[in-house]
């Protein structure tokens, strides 16, 4: 079996968030709780899985189930409540809003993404060009960020996280903003990724792209992983499951 | 599972995710970003002009406007030099420095929040947001500066060996600030509550630092000045008129700021490296 590249152990993330509940302050005085002003969200409760060199990993699951916040995870950008994540290096995070300053022109940006990952300036300079014209930014390249549509920040986004290729690629639904000339070229930039042994998590609702992209994937449910797999098994179980669920209920079958 | 040893060998190859790095690496991780540390405060600059018709002109205007306000209230219409020479001079450098620190403390206690999404998207010491809203203030505080010389030679003070410290004494006060952004930053975090509370604290050591009037005008109580002498924030003010006016300066204020200046900020160094792995959160 191929080296490990990420290893999450039994992890938890919880976050705290606050109540507002549609009540005056008369109302809340009566019910006694006008202290009880903010609720513990457990986002993540305890997982766990391995990541080899190589591999990609989907991640399904409706809407809250987790995905994003346990990317975050991986990447070591929250704090977890408990468990912990290993991995040979530090993870690269990519997902649509990761925008520096909209004020700023799409270059300064991606300047300023780079510097802040900690990149050399000379391989900035050396790669930045290229990188340009591969998203196909070169005429809105000095615009500010603000007035570019979500598949163009999105495209942008794709540049900063892959200037220095990373070992191991999250990426949180960065894909499905970019139209599919963009989207070929990702992919083929992410197979090159993982060609050169790295490894690659996808958090997506395109049963197709994980199905195309990934070899495993992690069905989640209210922060646990229900299912682990094969990429094909998971995404039919997980939309023969939706299917039902979206079935009108009202209707049975008349024959 | 007879491969289970295996994988346990390389799972002892990989390193945890989340850990902070200890003071000697994290500097070194610090220093990695530094031009990263100057370039975003400047573009940040930048932009805030962006659409005003003065535009970057604002940054001199704005301490020039600033000053001529104070200047009208105390030196015209209240005529309160108090026996001060060169009472001009005293409160350009007073106000100017004295609008520095607000407003580095005042973005200091929301700037880990208003760089959350920066944060939440990659990884860098966290260090870097305090440092960079320290450098956009000193940035901004540049062409106070400038006014400064402009008012302090325009009513009749020339240069002296003293002015060549200049540079020192703003690096002096910047360090001393930066330990007090670390410490605001970290605080403001955990205690949303602290950017309400923080204008109620600066005007309160405004009033502190003689920015107006010099205490020993007022009183001659040797507790009352011995407690201005021991404020950082005053002794760095009278340590720039010192500078630029000529003014006559205790050996002890220079004592009590450097005592200040290192403490300050290495406690508020390691104070808000303390809390390394929590800024991420909401």
């Amino acid at each position: 079996m191929a080296e490990l590249a990420l290893s999450a152990q039994d992890i938890h993330i919880r976050y705290r968030t606050y109540l507002d509940p549609p009540q005056g302050l008369r109302a809340r005085l009566k019910s006694r709780q006008g202290q009880r002003r903010f609720r513990d969200i457990d986002a993540v409760r305890g997982v766990s899985f391995d990541l080899h060199r190589g591999e990609s990993i989907g991640i399904i699951g409706h809407n809250g189930a987790g995905k994003s916040t346990i990317l975050l995870g991986l990447a070591g950008l929250i704090e977890l409540r408990d468990g912990q994540v290993l991995a040979r290096s530090r993870p690269a995070l990519l997902g649509v809003g990761a925008l520096l300053n909209p004020q700023l022109s799409g270059r300064r940006n991606i300047e300023l993404g780079c510097l802040a990952l900690g990149v050399p300036r000379s391989e900035i300079d050396a790669r930045v060009e290229h990188l340009i014209e591969f998203a196909g930014l070169q005429d809105f390249i000095d615009v500010p960020l603000k007035a570019y549509s979500s598949g163009m920040r999105a495209r942008l986004a794709f540049i900063v996280a892959t200037t220095s290729t990373p070992d191991i690629m999250l990426i949180d639904e960065a894909l499905a903003v970019g139209d599919q000339e963009f989207h070929t070229r990702a992919v083929a930039r992410l197979d090159e990724i993982r060609s050169e042994a790295g490894a690659v998590v996808i958090v997506s609702h395109s049963l197709t792209e994980v199905r195309r992209m990934c070899d495993r994937a992690l069905w989640m449910d209210h922060g646990v992983v229900v299912m682990d797999g094969p990429a094909d098994e998971v995404a039919d179980a997980y939309a023969e499951s939706s299917a039902a669920l979206s079935k009108p209920p009202a209707t049975p079958p008349s024959d | 599972m007879t491969d289970l040893p295996d994988v346990q060998s390389q799972a002892a190859q990989l390193r945890p995710v989340m850990a902070r790095p200890p003071g000697r690496e994290y500097a070194a991780e610090l220093w990695r970003r530094r031009e990263f540390i100057t370039t975003a405060p400047r573009n940040q600059l930048r932009a805030t002009n962006m659409d005003t018709v003065l535009g970057n002109l604002w940054f001199l205007v704005n301490p020039a406007l600033q000053m001529i306000v104070y200047w009208l209230m105390f030196g015209v219409l209240l005529d309160v030099d108090r026996g001060v020479d060169n009472y001009i001079g005293y409160l350009v450098v007073g106000v100017l420095t004295f609008s520095y620190v607000t407003g580095a403390l005042m973005a200091s206690a929301r700037c880990m929040d208003s760089n959350l999404t920066l944060i939440r998207s990659m990884y860098f010491p966290r260090a870097v947001i305090p440092i960079s809203t320290l450098l956009s203030n000193l940035y901004t505080f540049v062409p106070s500066l400038l006014v400064m010389i402009v008012v302090v030679v325009a009513t009749g003070e020339l240069p002296t060996w003293r002015w060549l410290l200049l540079p020192v004494i703003v690096a002096g006060l910047s360090l001393l600030l930066l330990g007090v952004v670390f410490i605001t930053a970290r605080i403001g975090k955990q205690l949303p509550d602290l950017h309400t509370l923080l204008p109620h604290l600066t005007r309160l050591l405004f009033y502190c630092s003689g920015v107006l009037f010099a205490p020993a005008a007022f009183t001659s109580n040797e507790l009352a000045l011995l407690l201005f002498d021991i404020n950082p924030f005053f002794d760095f003010v009278e340590l720039l008129r010192w500078s630029l006016l000529g003014r006559p300066v205790e050996p002890q204020i220079w004592i009590f700021a450097s005592i200040w200046m290192v403490a300050l900020s290495t406690f508020g160094a390691w104070f808000f490296w303390r809390r390394e792995l929590s800024y991420g959160t909401t």
